[in-house]
């Protein structure tokens, strides 16, 4: 008996399989957001163009994205200045601070953002993630994420992950993205706080 | 674009039609309504409009219904404050906005503090601070553009600041749209040829922009084909109430698709020259749409093209070979363009507005980057790019 029989409702070889299971689903998210976060405060070291979009936004903002139903997955930036500082995101934070929140309503979600099968702005499109906060502040850390994106991913990878790939020549890619790397490297050792 | 996944929300009812104002006492009955809080302006006053609908709620049982007036076009928090203090003063239990977007915003705004609480709308600034369902809200729009009627949104501007603060919330959304031709009879050419252009801008964004879906594109295409085929024709008989019913409903369809797809860069760079250079939002919106679609081309090149059929109807579309229909949507809305200026004296270019600088451009361009809207438009937009545009658009 299977599928092609019509007289078995659900038979057991048409029962969806997940790829990959939820946990592990997780974990990856989980170890990409904290390497994200890292990597948004070390592009804001090395990168002009970022440090400069940082500091059209205000001192003190936290940045959250974080995933429904998995409090202990996300990550915190902090904006000081011309630059992005990683915070450890089961951590305390100020609560006072003004606050951008990027919610994956779903770690599937997260997983296929993450993973590169859905770019980031197909999947607000497709609904999968939710903003709150200051929309402008928003559109300012995404240009932040897709310049990131661009520096330390390879092209055939980045322009899954950005919109408008505004590719840079190699030339003046490997080097910037050596120094970016070189600083995660740091940030990473000194410790996300 | 297929979408892999999506999602539509519309809990609005319409009533759409001839004596459709009739209509409205039951419907407020069957809500539990007994004493709804009319909020308008003095120009819908003046044009006579609040008699009308006062008259028919009273032939329809609902007596002695108090009034605000006092809308502004540009509406604040303070007005929002006084429309709900009247609104306590006399008990309402509800409220029917009647007048265009600045009416209605306000409606929703001062929804929110009758049903919540408060006084300063403040408060429930940003998306989801809106918890549970509020009093019954009916709309009677008298300008076939905003589509706010639909919509999940309200703008109200901050007097200590001048700022426009959002306020975002499925529970703002009205109860009932009502849609009568008498409502909008009486509008001016340059409104109705303005509020015309901001439905079809709508509805076109909708239909190029990423978040469109099946279900809005079906409410986009039925929108832009209303408006090609009427807009001009109800310039050139402002009294013909199908056209006007036509035209008011497009807003609507456009008010659907738009809400549950969003827009793109000719809201961005619309909002942005609005705040820079205070233009009406239509103005903007017909301004900057070829522009910006040129813009779009490289990556909608198909979904322009398919716009042709409800632009130009179905014998243009099928003796236009597919390669040139992209471009030849664009043509048939520089054209609706030209006619709108000929009949309402509409601007088409930054520099037939009058009001603004070339000199400005550099600012807008700054601005709109950072505008929301940008999130869904096909493509990225860089400083420089949106510049560009402004250029094009400046003529």
């Amino acid at each position: 008996m299977g599928a092609t029989d019509p007289t078995v409702p659900f038979a057991t070889d048409a029962t969806p399989r997940r790829p990959v299971p939820y946990g592990a689903e997780r974990l990856y998210v989980k170890t990409l957001l904290k390497l994200v976060a890292g990597l948004l405060e070390a592009v804001s070291e090395t990168d002009e163009v970022v440090a400069a979009e940082v500091a059209g936004l205000p001192d003190g903002l936290l940045a959250e994205m974080s995933v429904f139903g998995a409090p202990d997955v996300g990550l915190r930036v902090q904006v000081r200045g011309r630059r992005l500082v990683a915070q450890d995101f089961e951590g305390a934070s100020d609560e006072q601070a003004p606050r951008i929140e990027i919610v994956f309503k779903h770690i599937t979600n997260a997983f296929l953002v993450f993973s590169f099968q859905e770019g980031t702005a197909v999947a607000f499109a497709h609904g999968r993630m939710v903003v709150e906060g200051d929309l402008a502040h928003a559109m300012r850390l995404v240009r932040c994420l897709d310049r990131c994106e661009t520096i330390v991913l390879p092209k055939l990878i980045a322009e899954r992950a950005v919109k408008t790939l505004r590719g840079l020549p190699l030339a003046e890619q490997l080097p910037l993205a050596a120094r970016t790397l070189g600083s995660l490297a740091r940030v990473l050792v000194k410790g996300i706080r | 674009m297929s979408s892999g996944y999506y999602e539509f929300f519309c809990p609005v009812k319409v009533l759409a039609g001839h004596h459709a104002l009739e209509q409205v006492p039951f419907e407020l009955a069957t809500l539990g309504v007994k004493r709804p809080l009319l909020v308008t302006d003095a120009g819908v006053r003046r044009a006579g409009l609040v008699d009308v609908v006062v008259a028919a709620l009273e032939a329809g049982g609902l007596k002695a219904v108090p009034i605000f007036d006092a809308i502004p076009p540009d509406s604040s928090n303070t007005v929002v404050a006084k429309a709900a203090e009247l609104s306590r003063d006399h008990r309402c239990d509800s409220l029917v906005a009647l007048g265009g977007g600045s009416v209605i915003d306000t409606a929703k705004a001062v929804n929110v503090l009758t049903s919540l609480g408060g006084d300063d709308i403040h408060a429930y600034a940003g998306s989801g601070k809106i918890a549970r369902k509020l009093t019954p809200l009916f709309v009677l729009p008298t300008t076939s553009g905003t589509g706010s009627e639909v919509t999940n949104i309200s703008v109200v501007k901050d007097e200590l600041t001048g700022l426009k603060q959002s306020y975002q919330s499925p529970f703002l959304m009205p109860d009932a749209a009502v849609l009568d031709p008498r409502l909008t009879l009486g509008l001016p050419p340059f409104f109705t040829a303005a509020t015309g252009m901001d439905a079809m801008t709508h509805a076109i964004e909708s239909y190029v922009c990423m978040q469109k879906n099946p279900l809005s594109d079906a409410f986009a295409v039925k929108a832009i084909e209303k408006i090609a085929r009427n807009l001009v024709l109800v310039l050139e008989s402002p009294k013909d109430a199908e056209g006007r019913l036509e035209l008011a409903q497009a807003a609507t369809f456009a008010g659907i698709a738009f809400s549950n797809s969003m827009v793109g860069l000719v809201h961005a760079l619309g909002h942005t020259t609005g705040a820079v250079a205070h233009l009406p939002h239509g103005v903007c919106m017909s301004v900057f749409l070829p522009y910006v679609l040129e813009f779009n081309l490289d990556v909608r090149r198909d979904a322009i093209g398919e716009l042709l059929l409800p632009l130009a109807g179905a014998e243009v579309f099928a003796r236009t070979p597919v390669p040139e229909r992209a471009a030849a949507s664009i043509a048939k809305i520089r054209k609706l363009r030209d006619e709108l200026y000929r009949l309402a004296e509409l601007p088409r270019t930054l520099a037939e507005t009058g009001k603004v600088k070339r000199g400005d451009l550099p600012r807008i361009a700054e601005l709109c980057v950072d505008d929301a809207a940008l999130a869904m438009n096909p493509k990225d937009v860089s400083r420089a790019e949106a510049l560009a545009v402004l250029e094009r658009a400046f003529g």
